[in-house]
């Protein structure tokens, strides 16, 4: 029995212990479950706290925690599956839990996602923060459940194992009293089992008040957090709200700037546009953002291209793409918009997302393209205006010169850039220049009248006048701004308009300016002393008020005339002056025409010829006297002219007569008494001859030299070179002189009377040939010189220069200027014969052939005898 | 040749006179040298008047004709000979002192046959003077005679 007992007891304790055991592991593996729960729980609260974290900051970092919670996620639930793989009703709570999270994940991945793509716009979407709030709700009471019904299961495996402890204890303490030997053992045992009971129960109190604790720790953490989310959830209203506030604000931003957004989605092929963008493109916002293809076909063909060259380029490059260019709505309204786009890569590089913004700046580029025109508009008007117009600082420094200046001063603008505008001032006007800039600056924007000289490209000065204005206060021109003109020649005609006006004024001629009906308009000074009347009293009054009555249809002849546009020159007339006096005048008139040509007046201009008259009257006496007179001498120089050829006539008949009869009867003589006179008798017998003949020559001489001078001259075009050539051969000069070595130059023809030139060259010749005669070897030049030949007297016309040059005996210098005269002879007859007369004659027929004669030699080396002749006849 | 007609010599100055008649001479010409001192004399003696009323020579071969003469001047006597239709043919000399150019003119212009200065120079003289003899009384056909050399009385 007691053994019985014993192994009653022992059964019991031994069935007992396994008990404990098993409640023990019991114990500990919902210990295992509630903890993975927790993390569950703790890893879906991460989650959704970094995915909210990004949702509003939109920075990447705030998904560190998601991407781990989600992965801690998985393992857990993973552990889980494990754990209670024999407890179909918590598995298939855990299922339930499983398909929750994945509801959550895939809400929190679709707000990362929208975040990215539409940015603050996509917290729009309240519904799926909804969703996912109320998915989180469901799993965290989902695990609650799970983690209550793991409870309970302790609990009950726990109440089961006590019931079964007491049997074991009444069955225990039975068998003791049955068998007290197996007290001893029992209570042993007993004590055992107690003390293993005390240390399970305490073991289960302990991990029951820790379960307490960690389901309180746990509730308040839940607390807490559902006090953080409930305060999230506000923050996210608030954030909601604001969002809204300044998505609204955004979106009136966007569409006061008529700045579109849009983002696409490249793993998604999502776009999305901002409202103002779909109203930019006029695109109804109901047919949703255009595919990219799409969005290209609406940019204006022409910038198509280079639209998409310049994205890839930037996308290429990782750069922001900033473009303009225009995009054709679907009416058919172009307009001009900035674009900017960016691209996100994620972190492997791969473009996954584009977004950026158009925004529209037709009105802007019609505003610029209106500024470029305006001020196209006014360039052109200052490049093409006939002023110059010129910048200038302060110091005159040119800052800019408009293209007329060109045209004014000669100089291109940017000859004329950066020089100082004092450089081509006329140096009288620099002061004034000064001066006036001094004024400029002393009263800004005041313009000035400005008339100064500068000088021209090409020296001569201009005179130039504008206005200048000081505009260095105004930003958009800070320069004393000119605008000027040439007015050179508009002070030029001033000039001789005001000296015309005073020779008008100072002419001792009236000059008298009168209308078509013969109303006086201009009386002069001349007038007011010639007829005794002022310009006031003139003017206005009828012409006839100067004209005598009985000439008074002189003014009806003159007044039809003018009217047919002629003029009327030196009409000898008379006038009357204011107190009767009549006046000898002569009077020119011509008619007055207007810019069109139409005759509208006349001038008159009337001189006083009394006095030119008596004067004329004296010249015509002078000249009737001067008449007389001339005749008178010129009947006296006829006679004496008769005389002198009645003289030269009996000289040639009656003086050579005599000497021919002395010449005759002494060689008659002579020859009578060859026998009986001595030879001195017969000597001077020769001599008697021989002084008969000289005197004979002599007056021939004489006469061909009056002749010279008075036969009429016949001049034609001579062949020189024939006439020369004729000269020596007629002259027998190469025989009569046959040592003589002849040089005879180029003779250009000449124009004279042929027979006098003949008796120049002949007598030059001869000279030539005598003179040299008695040089061993004669040399004789002839030919032409240049016009220096004769530097002392530089001739007024053209002429030709001959000379005839010998190696002779030459002549003293000093009676040069004896040479030509008649009768002058530098040798006497017995060293060369000779009457004196060739030269004299040579001299006369040059000189009456309007040239001259000269000569130049040295004792003992020759001498050169030159002429000149007129290249056209005097 | 049965009557050499004469050379008529016109010459005012005797000294002339002499020397042409030594040149003539000089040159062996045999002519008749018929003298006249003036125009008149020269006139009357071509036309067979006054003192040469009876003359019964021919008319001249060569008449040697002084221009300046006193009373009647070479050129008048020229031109009464170039005027008369039986003279008119008879040749003429100028035999003068110089050669004036209004001369020259006058005298071809009324019909002289050759013009001959005197030179002073004495060979000379004696040397054209001869020439000049020679030419025109032997050497030049005269022209045929107007009248026969019988017919010596004056037609008036």
């Amino acid at each position: 029995m007691g053994a019985l007992v014993l192994l009653l007891v022992g059964a019991a304790a031994w069935w007992n212990a396994q008990r404990l055991k098993d409640s023990h592991l019991l114990v500990d593996h919902a210990h295992q479950v509630l903890n993975h729960l927790e993390q569950v729980l703790a890893d879906e609260l991460g989650m959704q706290t970094s995915m909210r974290g990004f949702v509003i900051t939109g920075s990447d970092e705030m998904l560190i925690a998601y991407e781990r919670g989600r992965g801690g996620l998985q393992i857990a639930l993973r552990e889980l599956h494990q754990l209670l793989a024999d407890n179909p009703a918590q598995l298939e709570r855990l299922h339930d839990v499983v398909s929750l999270t994945q509801t959550t994940a895939e809400i929190m991945s679709e707000r990362i996602a929208a975040r990215r793509a539409r940015g603050l716009e996509s917290t729009r979407d309240t519904q799926r923060f909804l969703d996912g709030q109320q998915a989180m709700e469901t799993v965290r009471s989902r695990i609650q459940a799970m983690e209550n019904e793991e409870r309970r299961q302790l609990r009950d495996r726990l109440a089961q194992f006590d019931r079964a402890s007491a049997t074991h204890l009444r069955t225990i303490v039975f068998a003791a009293g049955s068998a007290a030997g197996l007290v001893l053992a029992a209570a042993v045992i007993a004590r055992r089992q107690f003390q293993l009971r005390q240390r399970t129960e305490a073991a289960l109190r302990e991990f029951s008040e820790a379960s307490e604790g960690r389901v309180r720790d746990r509730t308040t953490e839940i607390e807490g957090a559902n006090r953080v989310l409930q305060q999230e959830v506000l923050e996210r209203k608030r954030v909601e709200n604001a969002v809204r506030k300044s998505e609204a604000s955004l979106k009136e931003a966007q569409k006061q700037a008529k700045i579109g957004s849009w983002d696409l989605d490249l793993v998604a092929q999502r776009a999305v546009w901002s409202e103002e963008l779909f109203r930019m493109h006029g695109r109804d916002p109901a047919l949703g953002a255009p595919s990219f293809a799409d969005f290209v076909q609406m940019v204006h063909p022409e910038d198509r291209d280079e639209l998409l060259r310049a994205h890839s380029a930037a996308m290429a490059a990782n750069l922001s793409m900033l473009k303009e260019y225009r995009i054709v709505r679907p009416d058919g309204q172009i307009r001009w918009v900035f674009a900017r786009t960016e691209g996100y890569r994620d972190e492997r590089g791969v473009l996954v997302r584009r977004s950026g913004t158009e925004q529209d700046i037709t009105d802007r580029v019609a505003a610029e393209e209106a500024v470029r025109n305006s001020e196209r508009r006014f360039r052109a008007l200052i490049e093409h205006s006939a002023d110059g117009i010129s910048l200038i600082d302060a110091d005159n420094n040119i800052l800019y010169l408009s293209p007329a200046v060109t045209r004014i001063e000669g100089y291109t603008a940017s000859e004329l850039a950066g020089r100082n505008g004092i450089e081509n001032t006329h140096p009288d006007d620099v002061p004034f220049i000064r001066e006036v800039v001094a004024q400029l600056l002393a009263n800004p924007g005041q313009p000035f009248p400005v008339l100064w000289r500068r000088r021209h490209k090409e020296g001569h000065w201009l005179w130039l006048e504008g206005v200048a204005t000081n505009l260095v206060h105004d930003s958009a021109v800070k320069a004393i701004v000119t605008n000027y003109r040439d007015v050179t020649e508009r002070k030029r005609i001033e000039e001789i308009r005001a000296r015309l006006v005073s020779i008008v004024e100072s002419s001792d001629d009236a000059i008298v300016s009168k209308t078509l009906d013969g109303t006086i308009t201009s009386w002069n000074r001349g007038a007011e002393k010639m007829f005794g009347l002022t310009a006031e009293a003139a003017i206005g009054k009828p012409m006839l008020i100067i004209i005598p009555p009985e000439r008074h249809p002189e003014e009806k002849m003159i007044l039809a005339r003018i009217q047919r546009a002629e003029r009327i020159d030196h009409f000898a007339t008379t006038r009357s002056t204011a107190d009767g006096r009549l006046i000898d005048v002569s009077v020119s008139i011509a008619p007055i025409k207007d810019g069109s040509g139409r005759v509208v007046g006349a001038s008159t201009i009337a001189r006083d010829i009394s006095a030119q008259k008596a004067a004329q009257e004296e010249i015509r006496r002078l000249n009737l006297e001067l008449e007389h007179r001339v005749a008178r001498r010129t009947a006296q120089l006829e006679a004496v002219n008769k005389e002198l050829e009645a003289f030269s006539y009996s000289v040639s008949h009656d003086l050579r007569a005599p000497l021919r009869h002395i010449d005759g009867f002494a060689s008659l003589l002579a020859k009578h008494t060859a026998s009986t006179l001595d030879e001195k008798g017969q000597r001077f017998l020769g001599t008697i001859s021989r002084a008969a003949r000289q005197m004979g020559q002599l007056i021939d001489d004489l006469l061909s030299f009056s002749r010279m001078g008075r036969a009429p001259m016949n001049a034609h075009k001579i062949d020189h070179a024939t006439l020369v050539a004729d000269v020596i051969r007629e002259g027998n000069f190469t025989t009569n002189y046959p040592l003589v070595e002849w040089t005879i130059g180029e003779l250009p023809p000449v124009h004279a009377d042929a027979a006098m030139l003949r008796q120049v060259w002949s007598n030059l010749i001869s000279n030539a040939a005598k003179y040299s005669s008695k040089t061993p070897k004669p040399r004789i030049e002839i030919g032409t010189a240049g016009p220096s030949a004769k530097p002392e007297t530089l001739p007024a016309i053209e002429e030709q220069i001959f000379f005839v040059r010998d190696n002779g005996v030459g002549f003293d210098m000093t009676y040069a200027d004896k040479l030509f005269g008649v009768f002058q002879r530098l040798h006497g007859p017995t060293e060369f014969e000779g009457t004196g007369i060739g030269l004299a004659n040579v001299h006369r027929v040059i000189s009456r052939h309007g040239g001259r004669t000269w000569a130049e030699g040295k004792v003992g080396e020759g001498a050169t005898f030159s002429f000149s002749l007129p290249e056209k006849p005097a | 040749m049965s009557s050499l007609r004469p050379i008529l010599l016109v010459e005012d100055s005797p000294n002339d006179v002499e020397l042409i008649v030594t040149a003539l001479n000089e040159a062996r010409l045999v002519n008749e040298i018929a003298v006249t001192n003036d125009g008149e004399q020269a006139l009357n003696y071509l036309l067979r008047q006054g003192p040469y009323g009876k003359r019964s020579s021919p008319d001249p071969a060569v008449i040697l004709l002084d221009l300046k003469m006193p009373k009647v001047d070479g050129r008048e006597v020229l031109r009464r000979i170039r005027a008369d239709a039986l003279l008119k043919l008879v040749p003429v000399v100028i035999l003068t002192s110089s050669r004036e150019e209004q001369d020259l003119f006058e005298t071809y212009n009324l019909g002289a046959n050759a013009y001959l200065v005197k030179p002073v120079d004495f060979e000379a003289f004696i040397s054209a003077v001869g020439k000049a003899g020679v030419f025109w009384a032997l050497l030049n056909e005269p022209p045929p005679l107007m009248r026969p050399a019988s017919d010596t009385a004056p037609q008036k």
